[in-house]
């Protein structure tokens, strides 16, 4: 902290703060920024402002009760952190996951991952200033929050999963009208081309800025889209599958329409740039349409009302590790338990954290306005940094 | 005042006697009154004259040369000569009024002549308009021989209000009066120097010296204002004269004020009415903007699919209102560190650059403040104000986010100015002028007589004119001084309360400005299709169509503003100077040349011309609105959106 505070001024250069209170800071983030003039010589974050202690929260209190404060890890998407804490806590207690609830999990990911990505690209078009991006994706979310809704009760914190299962079974009607929305997204995705991806102002503010190479990605431990527009072919729910992702995975390259993962290509933008960064985006919100109808065609063949088998009593010994796809990338519990009621230790490791670390080194030479491009892309989520 | 009491001499005399004997015969054979011959014209006072003025011709005395006219008898007087209206082509012309001998205190013999310029005479004057030639007396049936007549030159003008009030501000008034008067008068310590008295004059016939000292005028102390001011009644004045200004006891003198330019006090009306005006276009001007804005978010709503404000008033259409009233009575936060004076003037001058546009903005053939003949030119001048204004606010803030908001502004505004200027120049050198009316009047009425498709480096000249106005008026997708991600708010950052309306309704209004700017240059203003000005101008009816046209034009300008505002993301600065510096500005100068030689290319061929114009405006014009249409519908189409145009619900 102390270093960033005295950080000086060298020459003609000033130093310009920040946040926490800033429009494109996405919550409170805070940047101390170097310019000489518009040009940054250094972007230095300084986080913590929203942190909560959430790991401490969770050696005082049981595995089941937890489930609520995995939501406020990352709450634009909270359902993949809901997902992570009931898969680590089932492996180490090996609780059985009915079907029904493994698909129910992969298909409110998926529609919490098309929401929490129309976020990012709306923030990051906005940010940039285009403005009218974002209530259009807003309005998509919305549909997406109404389902969600719908099925637990909640917008934005669900709760939604449990140790061996989920809360609720979907409503009758229900898998209609997620059908309806994947129907209805493809060519709103198509229309957000048209209108912003491929915009010659906006590939122009984002081609080449802060390339991030594959080797840098690597090393920094970026993951997630983050890491797969800087052409890291890497994604958990086709090369580490969890839950039923194989069995999907398997029907959509049956039906011939196989999974795709969105990697980072020299198409408008250089790979790793922040017009991959967007795009990877864009791209994974098709391939969770994908998803989607294919467990909600899966989980027709599954018994209704076999959602959730609690387990009789959770006092687990020993360690687990349990990784998700989370919509910020690999999102890792590493729980360590003594067979008492509360674990004894729990670690989240999240996306954002490891790309935060990345933007001290990419804004030297940047603008101003670049680094506004960068925070956005990188899609970082203050939660999710701090916890 | 030029005029030179004629001589006489043999040449003239011998003309005097024939024309006398003419007149006489022709008198006589008429059966008319006998008119004596006038002695002749020694002086002709003032020789600045508007309605409802006297000109005085002061006569010599008879004797051997001159004639005898008594007093009260009914002259015509005549100006016979060249009038020359300032911007315009000197016309011969003439001038007549009637005039009445006047003599003075008991005497028979006349010694001057009034004549009152009413109001027939300034029709025939129209603006303002020198008269080079003679002034003749003839006898008042207007026939017969001129009895006298001596060379004039005479500054005529139209009595406006405006005039009145700048001759109240600029001491004319005073000069008219002392001229009349034929005394030159300075201000001492001990009262008013006399410095010159003119023989025969007013002040002469009251004994007035050059050298006297005026100490009093009707018992009070003299001032030129009081001189002026007394000497404008009926009747007589009073001066208590001291000989010189050394030794001489105080004598009264009186001077028959009768005949001296009347008082026109209508200047306090005048400053007033003009005071009254500009507030009134400034509340106006305010007011459009302020539904600028509101048309602006609910159009917003509509490409957002949310409704945009509908509350306030009907439809939310006066929501302006209660945001202005929002801002008014808020704190008028200053910060502690900031520069106190440049901060708290800056929105001001901001207002000011946008606000002066409008003076010479032609909304119509007749509304229109002023059609000045560099009218461009002052529009580029007075908006340069905005950058000062704009600048002073994010120095004066001591926030670095407002100084880089107003720097920006500084070099985007400064940049932009010169393609903005270059697609003007295109303009220029096709109609020959700056002054916006001459400008609107030279292009048609159909979109292929427009100057935007009057050649291909017209239309470019369009376009880049557009890209430069978005740029000075800081809109998307060059908002980069105000960009809210980047920058906070940019140079406003640290206002609030009525100053941050100073800075929201100018750039609202500006908006205005572009569209109407762009209408009057390339769009043919407001002119109707198939009408020529004339008609235009002769019919209330049509000259409310023709403001109809040019707001109907003016606002599509603005529409596209808005609907740009809200689909395009910013430049950077980088690339918002390089856009400048690279391509528009040596493509402006290319589209100059281009113009230039099209039309040395075209002279001549009206023919060639038109047909290009039609073909321009059917590829640059019709074409695109087509092919953005059709997108439009594709897009409709294919995510089953509705069109939603209502802007009141």
């Amino acid at each position: 902290m102390s270093e960033i505070v005295l950080a000086t001024p060298a020459g003609e250069e000033m130093i310009l703060n920040m946040g926490p209170h800033h429009p494109s800071t996405h919550g409170v983030l805070r940047f101390i920024v170097r310019t000489d003039g518009e040009v940054m010589s250094e972007a230095k974050p300084d986080v913590g402002y929203l942190h909560r202690a959430i790991e401490k929260i969770c050696e005082g209190m049981t595995y089941e009760a937890f489930m609520p404060y995995t939501d406020r890890i990352d709450y634009v998407a909270a359902m993949p952190a809901n997902h992570c804490w009931a898969l680590t806590v089932e492996k180490l207690v090996g609780a059985p996951v009915p079907p029904r609830a493994e698909y129910l999990r992969i298909i409110t990911d998926e529609l919490n991952r098309i929401s929490s990505h129309h976020i990012m690209l709306g923030a990051h078009a906005m940010d940039l200033g285009a403005v009218t991006v974002f209530p259009w994706l807003l309005r998509e979310r919305e549909m997406v929050n109404d389902l969600l809704e719908e099925l637990c009760g909640a917008r934005l914190t669900y709760n939604y999963h449990r140790i061996g299962g989920v809360a609720v079974d979907m409503p009758a009607g229900w898998p209609d009208k997620v059908m309806r929305f994947v129907d209805r997204h493809g060519p709103i995705l198509d229309e957000l081309d048209r209108l912003i991806s491929g915009n010659e102002i906006f590939v122009k503010r984002n081609r080449g800025v802060a390339v991030v190479t594959a080797a840098e990605a690597r090393s920094y431990g970026m993951v997630g889209p983050n890491a797969r527009a800087s052409g890291v072919d890497y994604d958990l729910r086709r090369d580490a599958p969890y839950g039923l992702y194989a069995k999907v995975l398997a029907g959509l390259e049956q039906k011939g329409t196989p999974f795709e993962v969105a990697v980072g290509r020299d198409a408008l933008g250089v790979t790793g740039d922040c017009w991959n960064r967007f795009y990877v985006r864009v791209e994974e919100c098709r391939q969770s349409l994908k998803l989607v109808r294919e467990a909600l065609a899966q989980i027709q063949e599954t018994p209704a009302g076999e959602f959730w088998t609690p387990p009789k009593k959770i006092r687990p010994k020993g360690e687990a590790l349990g990784r998700v796809e989370a919509a910020r990338g690999w999102m890792s519990c590493y729980v360590v338990a003594t067979g008492e009621k509360t674990p004894y230790r729990a670690h989240f490791r999240t996306g954002s954290f490891t790309s935060m670390a990345v933007v001290r080194a990419k804004s030297r030479g940047l603008m101003v306005a670049d680094l506004v491009a960068l925070i956005a892309s990188l899609d970082v989520i203050a939660p999710e940094i701090d916890r | 005042m030029t005029t030179r009491p004629e001589t006489p001499h043999r040449a003239s005399w011998l003309a005097v006697v024939a024309a006398l004997t003419l007149g006489a015969a022709a008198a006589g054979t008429a059966g008319c009154r006998e008119v004596p011959p006038a002695p002749p014209i020694r002086d002709v006072r003032p020789t600045t004259l508007e309605r409802g003025d006297t000109l005085l011709l002061e006569l010599g005395g008879g004797g051997r040369h001159g004639g005898r006219l008594s007093a009260g008898t009914e002259v015509a007087v005549k100006l016979s000569g060249t009038i020359t209206p300032v911007n315009g082509r000197p016309v011969d012309g003439g001038l007549s009024f009637t005039g009445r001998a006047v003599g003075s205190a008991g005497s028979a013999q006349a010694t001057r002549i009034l004549a009152v310029i009413d109001e027939p005479q300034e029709r025939a004057v129209g603006g303002h308009a020198r008269f080079v030639g003679r002034v003749e007396i003839t006898p008042a049936e207007g026939r017969g021989a001129v009895l006298r007549s001596a060379p004039v030159e005479l500054d005529l003008f139209p009595r406006t209000l405006r005039r009145a009030a700048d001759g109240a501000w600029n001491g004319t008034e005073l000069r008219r009066v002392t001229s009349w008067l034929g005394a030159t008068v300075q201000p001492g310590p001990q009262g008013l120097a006399v410095t010159t008295v003119t023989p025969g004059s007013p002040a002469a016939l009251a004994r007035l010296e050059a050298g006297n000292v005026i100490q009093q005028i009707d018992g009070q102390p003299a001032t030129q204002g009081r001189l002026a001011a007394r000497l404008q009644r009926r009747g007589t004045v009073t001066l208590a004269v001291k000989p010189n200004a050394t030794a001489g006891s105080t004598v009264p003198l009186r001077v028959a004020a009768g005949g001296a330019p009347r008082p026109f006090w209508g200047w306090v009306i005048a400053a007033l009415i003009l005071w009254g005006t500009s507030l009134v276009i400034v509340l106006l001007v305010a007011v459009g903007g302020g539904f600028i804005t509101v048309w602006e978010r609910k159009v917003a709503g509509r490409m957002q699919s949310r409704i945009g404000p509908n509350r306030v008033g009907p439809q939310g259409w006066l929501q302006w209102l209660a945001d202005a009233l929002k801002l008014i009575t808020k704190e008028d936060l200053i910060p502690a560190d900031a520069d106190r004076p440049l901060f708290l003037t800056s929105p001001y001058l901001v207002f000011c650059g946008v606000f002066m546009t409008f003076m010479v903005l032609p909304f119509s053939q007749l509304l229109v403040v002023a059609d000045l003949n560099i009218g461009f030119l002052y529009l580029l001048a007075v908006t340069s104000l905005v950058v000062v204004g704009v600048i002073m606010g994010g120095w004066a803030s001591n926030s670095k986010w407002s100084l880089i908001g107003g720097m920006r502004s500084a070099a985007q505004i400064i940049s932009y100015e010169l393609p903005a200027g270059l697609a003007l120049m295109v303009i220029a050198v096709m109609a020959g002028t700056l002054s916006p009316q001459e400008i609107i009047r030279q292009q048609g009425g159909a979109p292929w007589s427009w100057y935007v498709f009057h050649n291909p480096a017209a239309l470019c000249a369009f376009f880049i004119y557009f890209i430069a106005a978005l740029a000075e008026g800081n809109r998307t997708p060059f908002d980069l001084p105000e960009a809210e991600s980047e920058l906070v708010s940019g140079y406003n950052t640290e206002y609030s309360g009525f100053r941050f309306g100073a800075f929201a309704t100018a750039e609202w209004v500006n908006l205005w400005v572009i569209g109407a700017l762009a209408t009057a240059l390339f769009l043919g203003g407001w002119r109707i299709p198939r009408l020529a000005p004339e008609p235009i101008e002769a019919s209330v009816w049509l000259q409310l169509a023709s403001f109809a046209v040019f707001f109907g034009k003016a606002a599509a300008l603005v529409f596209v503003t808005i609907w740009l505002r809200w689909t395009l993301p910013r430049f950077r600065i980088d690339q918002m100077m390089s856009m400048c510096w690279k391509y528009l500005v040596p493509f402006g100068l290319v589209c100059l040349v281009g113009s230039m030689a099209w039309m040395w290319g075209f002279q001549g061929h009206a023919q060639a011309q038109r047909i290009a114009s039609i073909v321009l405006f059917v590829g640059g014009g019709l074409v695109p609105f087509v092919y953005f249409w059709s997108r439009v519908r594709y897009t409709y189409r294919v995510t089953n959106g509705q069109l939603d145009l209502n802007l009141f619900k």
